[in-house]
C-alpha cells in the first residue's frame, strides 16, 4: 500500500502539469461557466430591456383610428402610429418587413360598434417569427380586453364582481426552493455527472495508454510496485480528477448564477435565498454521497477503456462513444415528472441524475435515496474488479 | 545470477488474431518463445542475440516478471519469478532503449520515485544520486523537466533510474536501440561498468558489434528457440564462417531446417 501512495502522489504531480488535464479537469468548470452564463444572461437582460423600451410602430389601416384605442395606447406609452395604410396584404406585409411592428384594422364605426354593446371586432396583423414584439402585442391585446370591459361594465352600471362569480386564488404552498430544485435540480445533476466524467477522462487516457505508448508502463512495471499498487494508484488520480472537475464545476455553476441573478430586478433576493438554502451543508453532503461512487466508478471504467488502449488516440476513440451512454441518462432530470423511486433508483446515471434533483429540490426521500447509493456503491465495486482483471492482464498492461 | 529452465511462453489469440495467421492456421495461441535454459551469472555479460520478433524481449520480460511463464521456472538470485516476483523486482534493474521516463517530471522527481518504490532510505538515496550525478554530469539539468532534455541527457538519466538502487541484476532490452553512437556508447559503457562491479548483466540484441563488444556468454535464440546457449569465447572457436553475422545467419537457417 505504500507504494501505492508513492505512485499516487507521482501521477497526480505529474497530470497537474498535463495542460489538456488541467483545462478538463479545473479550468473548463471554473471558466467556461461563468463565462457562458455571463455571456447568455447579459445577452438575455439587454435583449429584453431593449424590447420593453422598444417604441413599437403600428400601422392603422385607413382613417379609422378609434380615440378610444388611440387613448388605450396614450396611457401605456412606447408606440407610434402610422395612418392611413392600404388594406392590402401584400403591401401590409411588405411594411411589417421593413418599417412596422404591426398593423391594426378597425372597422370605422368602431366605437359606436362598443357604444350600441356590440362586439367590436379588430384585425391585428403581424409577424409571429419575432419573439419579443410578439411579447409587447399579446400584452395590448390583453390590455385592450380589460379596458374595454372596463369601459362596458361601466357603461353599463355593473359591478364587474357580478360576471366574475368565482374568484380562485391560488397559493403555490411548494418552497421557493422546490421550485427551484425542479429547474435548477435538472441541471446541476447533468452538469456534475459530465464533469465528473471528463475530469477522469484525460487521467485516465494519460495514465493508462498514454503510459504504454510512452514506453513508461514497463518500467514501473519492473518496479518492486505491484500490480495493485499501480492500479490504486493511477485509480485514485483519476477518481481525484472527477471528483474535483465535478465540485468546481458544481461551484462555479452555483456561484455564477447567484452572481448573474442580482442583475434582474425583482427575482434575486428569493432566489439567492433558495440557492443558498440549496447549498447548505447537509445538502453537500448527501450530493458528495452520489458523487463519490460515480466518480469511483467512472475512473474504474475510463481506466478499464484506457489500459486496453495501445495509444492515446485509441483510448479517446474508445471513450467518446462511452461518452454518449453517459449523457443520455444523465439528461433524464430535464423530464418534468419522473421522481425517483425503489425501481429506477437501480439504474445507474439516471438514478444519480433524480436523485440529485431529488436532494435539491428537498424532496428527497430515504428509501430510493439508500437504494441509489447501494446500487452505486455496488456498481462502483464491479468496477474496481472488472478494471483490477485488466489491468492484471498481461495483455492489456504491456505494450505490444 | 539468473537461472532459466525449460522456459516456455504462450500467447491466447484473438479470433481477429487467427484469422490474420492465415487460413491454414489452426492453433489457439502462439509461442513466443519454447523450451529454454540458460544461466547468466554475476560479474559476466550475457548476450541474448536473435532477430527481431525472435523472443528476447518476451524472455527479458518473464525473468523481470512483467509476464508468468506458460511453463519453466525463471529465479533471480535464488528468488522464483513468480512466487516471488516482488522480490525479484527489488534487486533488478530494468532499461530499454525507449528511454521509459517521465517527460513532466524533473530527473530530482524521477529518481526520487524510483527510490522511493524501491524502499531506499533518503540519505542512501542522496548519497548515490549525488555521486552520479557528478559523474555523469546531470546537475546542471536535474531540475528541468525531462522532456525538455536532449536524448543524451535524458539516456543518462535512464541509466541513472536503472542503478539507482543499487540492484544485483541488470536486465537491458535492446538498449541502444534507436540512439546515436554517442549515447550508445555510454550504455555499451554502463553494461561494461556493471560486469566490473560485480552484477549479473543479461542484455539482448540484434547487433552484431555489440555482441561482439560485450559478450562473456551468448545465446542465440530464432523463432523462440535457444540455437545456441554457450560461452562467446567457445563459440568464436566454434564458428563455421569467418564472420558473427554470417555463423548467426547459418544457424538461424539450419534451426529452420527439418
Amino acid at each position: 500500500m505504500k507504494n501505492s501512495l508513492v505512485i499516487f502522489r507521482k501521477e497526480l504531480k505529474d497530470v497537474l502539469r498535463d495542460r489538456r488535464t488541467v483545462y478538463a479537469m479545473i479550468l473548463a468548470p471554473v471558466l467556461i461557466y461563468p463565462i457562458l452564463i455571463t455571456a447568455f444572461t447579459q445577452i438575455m437582460r439587454v435583449q429584453s430591456e431593449k424590447a420593453q423600451e422598444k417604441v413599437l410602430v403600428l400601422g392603422i389601416v385607413g382613417q379609422a383610428l378609434p380615440p378610444s384605442f388611440e387613448r388605450l395606447l396614450e396611457q401605456q406609452g412606447r408606440y407610434q402610429l402610422i395612418e392611413g395604410l392600404e388594406e392590402d396584404s401584400a403591401s401590409m406585409a411588405s411594411m411589417l418587413n421593413d418599417s412596422l411592428d404591426a398593423i391594426f384594422s378597425f372597422p370605422h364605426d368602431f366605437d359606436q360598434q362598443l357604444e350600441r354593446l356590440d362586439q367590436g371586432s379588430v384585425t391585428l396583423y403581424y409577424r409571429g417569427t419575432d419573439d419579443d414584439i410578439r411579447g409587447r402585442l399579446e400584452g395590448l391585446s390583453a390590455s385592450m380586453q380589460q379596458y374595454y370591459s372596463a369601459v362596458r361594465m361601466e357603461q353599463m352600471n355593473i359591478n364587474p364582481d357580478l360576471i366574475q362569480p368565482v374568484r380562485i386564488e391560488r397559493i403555490d404552498m411548494s418552497s421557493s426552493r422546490e421550485k427551484l430544485g425542479q429547474t435548477l435540480g435538472a441541471i446541476f445533476p447533468y452538469f456534475f455527472i459530465i464533469f465528473c466524467f471528463l475530469g477522469c477522462m484525460y487521467p485516465a487516457i494519460d495514465l493508462g495508454a498514454g503510459e504504454k505508448e510512452r514506453g513508461t508502463m514497463e518500467t514501473l512495471l519492473s518496479s518492486p510496485a505491484s500490480r495493485l499498487d499501480i492500479f490504486l494508484g493511477k485509480l485514485g488520480v483519476v477518481f481525484v480528477g472527477g471528483m474535483t472537475s465535478a465540485v468546481l464545476a458544481i461551484g462555479s455553476l452555483a456561484l455564477s448564477i447567484k452572481f448573474n441573478t442580482q442583475s434582474f430586478g425583482d427575482l434575486p433576493e428569493e432566489f439567492s435565498q433558495s440557492l443558498s438554502s440549496m447549498l447548505q451543508f447537509d445538502t453537500i453532503l448527501l450530493l458528495i454521497l452520489l458523487l463519490l461512487p460515480v466518480a469511483v466508478f467512472f475512473a474504474s471504467a475510463l481506466l478499464t477503456l484506457s489500459i486496453t488502449a495501445q495509444s492515446f488516440k485509441e483510448a479517446q476513440s474508445l471513450i467518446s462513444p462511452a461518452m454518449i451512454l453517459v449523457l443520455l441518462p444523465s439528461m433524464v432530470g430535464f423530464v418534468p415528472g419522473i421522481h425517483l423511486n425503489n425501481t429506477n433508483a437501480l439504474i445507474p446515471i439516471f438514478n444519480v441524475s433524480l436523485a440529485a434533483k431529488e436532494v435539491l429540490a428537498g424532496t428527497l426521500q430515504m428509501g430510493p435515496f439508500i437504494i441509489t447509493v447501494l446500487s452505486l456503491l455496488a456498481l462502483a465495486g464491479l468496477g474496481i474488479v472488472i478494471s483490477l482483471r485488466f489491468f492484471k492482464s498481461e495483455r492489456n498492461v504491456l505494450p505490444t | 545470477m539468473i537461472e532459466i529452465s525449460n522456459l516456455s511462453k504462450s500467447f491466447d489469440l484473438s479470433s481477429r488474431q487467427r484469422k490474420e495467421m492465415g487460413p491454414d492456421f489452426r492453433e489457439s495461441k502462439v509461442y513466443a518463445v519454447r523450451d529454454v535454459s540458460f544461466e547468466a551469472r554475476p560479474g559476466r555479460i550475457f548476450s541474448l542475440l536473435g532477430a527481431n520478433g525472435a523472443g528476447k524481449t518476451t524472455t527479458l520480460r518473464v525473468v523481470a516478471t512483467m509476464l508468468k511463464p506458460s511453463s519453466g521456472t525463471v529465479k533471480v538470485c535464488g528468488l522464483d519469478s513468480v512466487s516471488q516476483a516482488a522480490d525479484v523486482r527489488r534487486k533488478l534493474g530494468f532499461l530499454t532503449g525507449g528511454t521509459g521516463l517521465y517527460a513532466r517530471l524533473t530527473p530530482d522527481e524521477l529518481l526520487r520515485y524510483f527510490a522511493d518504490l524501491h524502499g531506499m532510505d533518503r540519505h542512501r538515496f542522496e548519497q548515490r544520486k549525488q555521486h552520479y550525478y557528478d559523474l555523469f554530469d546531470i546537475n546542471s539539468f536535474a531540475k528541468r523537466q525531462i522532456g525538455k532534455l536532449s536524448t543524451g541527457m535524458k539516456q543518462k538519466v535512464s541509466i541513472l533510474r536503472t542503478i539507482i538502487h543499487d540492484p544485483e541484476v541488470l536486465v537491458f532490452d535492446e538498449p541502444t536501440s534507436g540512439l546515436d553512437v554517442i549515447t550508445a556508447r555510454n550504455i555499451i559503457e554502463l553494461i561494461r561498468q556493471c560486469r566490473e562491479d560485480g552484477k549479473t548483466v543479461i542484455f539482448s540484441t540484434h547487433i552484431m558489434s555489440e555482441v561482439e563488444m560485450l559478450s562473456d556468454d551468448l545465446a542465440i535464440i530464432h523463432k523462440g528457440s535457444l540455437v545456441y546457449n554457450g560461452t562467446y569465447e567457445s563459440f568464436r572457436e566454434g564458428m563455421q564462417t569467418p564472420s558473427l553475422t554470417e555463423e548467426f545467419i547459418r544457424l538461424a537457417t539450419s534451426a529452420e531446417t527439418p
